[in-house]
């Protein structure tokens, strides 16, 4: 599996324990990143795009057929997806932590 | 109050200069509010300054509620895909509607899609006129103004692959 963008990283993260509407996307990311990291709503409007295309994100049901808000969450194949990029990203982690700590390979 | 109106052509490919000329008119204090036909029209305020931005995208409620609550109002569409917002300077920052390469890239790749889509139908269109090709003075008119047609789109599809390629070369 290709890398996903950091963008639809975030996002794919933001829906992983609630649904939300788009702003309320935005809003997460910006609130747990103490401001530092703030989704552009056109950058958003593309990513939300493409995952449904992709099928990793859908909306919730309930919600479908009224006028209301669009409020999304991960599919399945969504949240294995998260999943698998979050042991890529942890891993990436831990070998710099390992190669910055200097501790050599036996 | 009092309103201008500015003659100016500005092709697809431009819209990154379009968008800082309309931000530069705004600090002088008039701000952009309406397109028709090659003019711009802006309303005389030098109490304001905006951020102007345009986007291309086929969008729906959905699309026009987030950039509202993401802080950009909504001036002008035009050709129904083509978007003008506009933020106050001092409130937006330096926010704007892309915040990644990769999603400008992405609409400059839409903008090239749509572009070949009306450029291959006008091509189909005109085949007419070099199959029954007659030297009168009309075809030969006709011919001079579709050659100079197709050489600006192919001009245009040129520009829109070196945006293209920059913001391809920023995806990393």
């Amino acid at each position: 599996m290709q890398p996903l963008s950091e963008s639809t990283y975030l996002v794919l993260l933001a829906l992983a324990k609630e649904s939300l509407h788009g702003y309320g996307i935005i809003k997460k990311i910006e609130e747990y990143s103490g401001g530092e990291i703030v989704l552009a709503p056109g950058t958003l409007y593309g990513v939300l795009t493409n995952l449904q295309k992709q099928k990793l994100i859908e909306l919730v049901t309930a919600e479908k057929e009224s006028r209301q808000k669009k409020i999304y969450r991960l599919s399945e194949e969504g949240h294995h997806s998260f999943l698998q990029e979050y042991a890529r990203i942890k891993k990436m982690l831990t070998i710099s932590d390992d190669i910055l700590k200097g501790e050599e390979k036996a | 109050m009092t309103t201008i109106k500015k003659f100016k052509i500005s092709l697809a490919n431009d819209m990154d200069k379009e968008e800082k000329w309309l931000t530069e008119m705004s600090a002088k204090g008039y701000q952009f509010f309406k397109y028709r036909w090659f003019f711009y029209y802006f309303e005389e305020n030098h109490s304001k300054a905006y951020i102007y931005q345009t986007d291309f995208q086929s969008a729906d409620d959905e699309y026009f509620e987030l950039y509202n609550q993401a802080g950009w109002e909504h001036v002008h569409t035009e050709m129904e895909s083509f978007h003008y917002f506009r933020a106050p300077a001092d409130v937006i920052g330096d926010k704007r509607i892309y915040s990644d390469p990769a999603s400008v890239k992405a609409m400059y790749q839409r903008l090239l899609t749509f572009y070949s889509i009306i450029f291959f139908g006008m091509v189909v269109a005109q085949a007419g006129l070099l199959l029954n090709w007659e030297p009168t003075f009309f075809s030969i008119l006709s011919l001079t103004f579709v050659t100079a047609v197709i050489l600006l789109y192919i001009y245009l599809f040129i520009k829109l692959m070196q945006k293209i390629n920059k913001y391809r070369s920023q995806v990393y």
